[in-house]
């Protein structure tokens, strides 16, 4: 399969300062996710991608196309909903999103067809006859969603999808990018500074720092790995129970309070810990799947590469960390 | 499919041409102006009526019966100075067009910001102008340069033989000093809608830009003794243009009010000045029609 995205010492300056510095990765997931603080220049790349902004060196290829030589071809392959406002607004939904679709491409039968099937699949089906300007933020957001999807494209590329939604709306957002992924053969780039949201939405996530690349991860290579890590809440757990644990091959943590952790090996089943409870009179009041979260990798991503950026860290706190808010 | 479903499916149907397809947006420019009935009016008054009346003033002129009935034998000629005053009063509604249809050319795309979705397609930057232009060029050309060439083959069917092969020469005067009027009217249409967002600004900004530089090089002529004031007026610029196209360069200032005391502004530098007021338009517009804005610091 050609890699969704491919980057390559690519380096762009901007007014003077330099955003992306020497990035090189190659993402193969169908979702990827670009994640980071405000300003780490995830935008900048995507609008490197699309080719609006020019590079100072290196390069960069979507599913397999360079963006120095094959932007037209590129722009032909991508759905693009980007993060501001981007809307005609004496325009109604459907005649806009028509009108997106003809400038990709389609014939004007065939993308007033898919402007109605586009605005019916992202759930405003009622109001695509409405002006645009007379549209709420959210019902903003799916109409860009629409006119990214309504040519069909093989990568769709989101910026900050979620921005500004309430908690409703940006779960149906969130669904709607987990149908696009599920039921679809499109690939996605989501960027994104709110963990949550690429934590359920991608495959890979590309996590920037300050214009560098701060680590690569993937996500559901993290998910298989930490299938078997498990956490123990237990009354009456001793060092002969823990021992009895090990002795099954189990890499085993005693914590205070009866709290145990495990890394279970693949062969192991679950009823083996119930059945040495048994026999040691333990009572295993929780247990839990646990697996590296999203915000684990991104800290230490962040740590690893110099202390965690202010914006991210300072003024927001562990609170909104705890909420997935960077 | 029925547009009920809520399911999605690949598009799996033919693509227009990719060469053809900046005429997007000039066909969705159209079908946004003629939405208006007071456009249409006035537009269809502007390419309709002068032609009638050029097509009814020629078939007088070349019909000695009528002239007759109608007492005016001998006063009524067709001639180059008849098709450059008519090119003329087409040129002053091109002019008004343009600021009719300009400002709404460009600043609504920019003004919510819906630049990048299509520059995020299959589009260039000089694909998107020249379908925003094509809006007014197509709509100034069926007013201007084609009536005119319509009226031209009338006179040559009606009128003395052998007068299309003497006037034969009008006929790429005529459209070439057009496609520069043409050309200059929509760069800067367009480089105002880009820099300004309010209609009415933009439009009123259309008309200073004609009134209020010439009138300052009028005031510079008077006072230096010069006529290189003259090359801050669009308008005369084009009317020397005209003349020399139209092989009527002795007659300069006659026409047009003008004292024809001083020295008139030489073909050269009214062409180039005309050129380098259509640069500017295109780079101000250049510097404007950007994806995405990159902010200095």
């Amino acid at each position: 399969m050609v890699p969704t995205l491919e980057l390559d010492s690519l380096t762009v300056n901007l007014g003077g300062r330099r955003i992306l510095d020497g990035l090189a990765a190659t993402l193969k997931s169908r979702a990827i996710g670009l994640l980071g603080p405000n300003g780490s220049g995830k935008s900048t790349l995507i609008n490197t991608l699309l080719g609006f902004y020019k590079t100072q060196s290196g390069s960069a290829r979507v599913l397999g196309c360079d963006i120095h030589r094959d932007l037209l071809r590129i722009r032909t392959l991508v759905g693009y909903m980007p993060e501001n406002d981007a809307f005609i607004s004496r325009m109604s939904g459907v005649h806009f999103v028509r009108y997106m679709a003809e400038l990709s491409g389609l014939p004007p039968a065939a993308a007033l067809e898919r402007a109605h099937e586009a605005f019916y699949y992202v759930g405003l089906g009622e109001v695509r006859y409405r002006k645009l300007g007379e549209y709420s933020l959210g019902m903003k957001q799916l109409a860009k969603l629409a006119q990214a999807l309504v040519h069909g494209p093989q990568l769709l590329i989101l910026d900050e999808p979620t921005n500004g939604l309430d908690p409703p709306a940006r779960q149906r957002m969130i669904h709607l990018v987990q149908e696009v992924k599920r039921t679809t053969e499109m690939r996605l780039l989501l960027s994104s500074h709110l963990l949550r949201d690429v934590e359920e939405t991608c495959d890979e996530v590309l996590i920037l720092k300050q214009g560098h690349i701060a680590g690569v991860c993937d996500l559901e290579a993290e998910r298989r790995a930490n299938r078997k890590f498990l956490e123990l809440e237990t009354v009456g757990a001793d060092e002969s129970f823990a021992q009895r644990v090990a002795a099954l091959g189990c890499e085993c943590a005693v914590l205070s309070g009866g709290r145990m952790k495990l890394v279970m090996p693949e062969q192991v089943e679950i009823r083996e810990i119930y059945r040495i409870a048994a026999e040691k009179s333990v009572q295993i009041r929780k247990l839990n799947f646990r697996r590296d979260s999203l915000e684990d990798i991104f800290l230490k991503a962040m740590h690893e590469n110099g202390a965690v950026p202010a914006v991210a860290s300072a003024p927001i706190g562990a609170e909104e960390v705890a909420h997935g808010r960077l | 499919m029925a547009v009920y479903k809520r399911s999605y499916s690949a598009y799996e149907g033919g693509h227009t041409l990719a060469a053809q397809r900046f005429f997007v947006l000039t066909r969705y420019g159209w079908s946004e102006l003629f939405k208006s009935r007071i456009f249409t009016t006035f537009y269809i008054a502007i390419a309709l009526i002068p032609f009638l009346i050029g097509a009814f003033y020629i078939y007088i002129a070349d019909t000695p019966a009528v002239q007759e009935l109608v007492q005016a034998q001998g006063f009524l000629q067709v001639n180059r100075m008849w098709f450059l005053g008519w090119l003329q009063v087409q040129g002053w509604f091109s002019l008004l067009l343009s600021a009719w249809v300009g400002p709404s050319l460009v600043s609504p795309d920019l003004t919510n910001g819906a630049l990048p979705l299509f520059l995020s397609r299959p589009l260039s930057r000089t694909q998107y102008v020249l379908g925003k232009s094509l809006v007014l060029a197509v709509l100034i050309s069926i007013i201007s340069w084609v009536p005119a060439l319509l009226l031209f083959a009338l006179q040559v069917s009606l009128g003395p033989s052998g007068w299309g092969a003497r006037n034969f020469s009008l006929i790429p005067a005529i459209i070439v000093s057009t496609l520069l009027w043409t050309a200059f009217l929509c760069a800067l249409s367009l480089a105002l809608s880009a820099w300004v967002r309010w209609r009415v600004v933009a439009t009123g900004l259309t008309f200073a830009v004609f009134f209020l530089p010439a009138g300052f090089g009028t005031a510079l002529n008077v006072v230096l003794s010069t006529w290189w004031g003259d090359l801050l007026n669009f308008w005369w610029l084009m009317v020397v243009i005209w003349h020399h196209l139209f092989g009527l360069a002795d007659r300069i200032g006659f026409s047009n009010s003008r004292p024809t005391s001083r020295e008139v502004t030489p073909l050269p530098a009214a062409i180039l000045a005309l050129c380098a007021a259509t640069g500017v338009c295109l780079l101000l517009l250049n510097q404007r029609l950007r994806a995405k804005e990159v902010v200095r610091g």
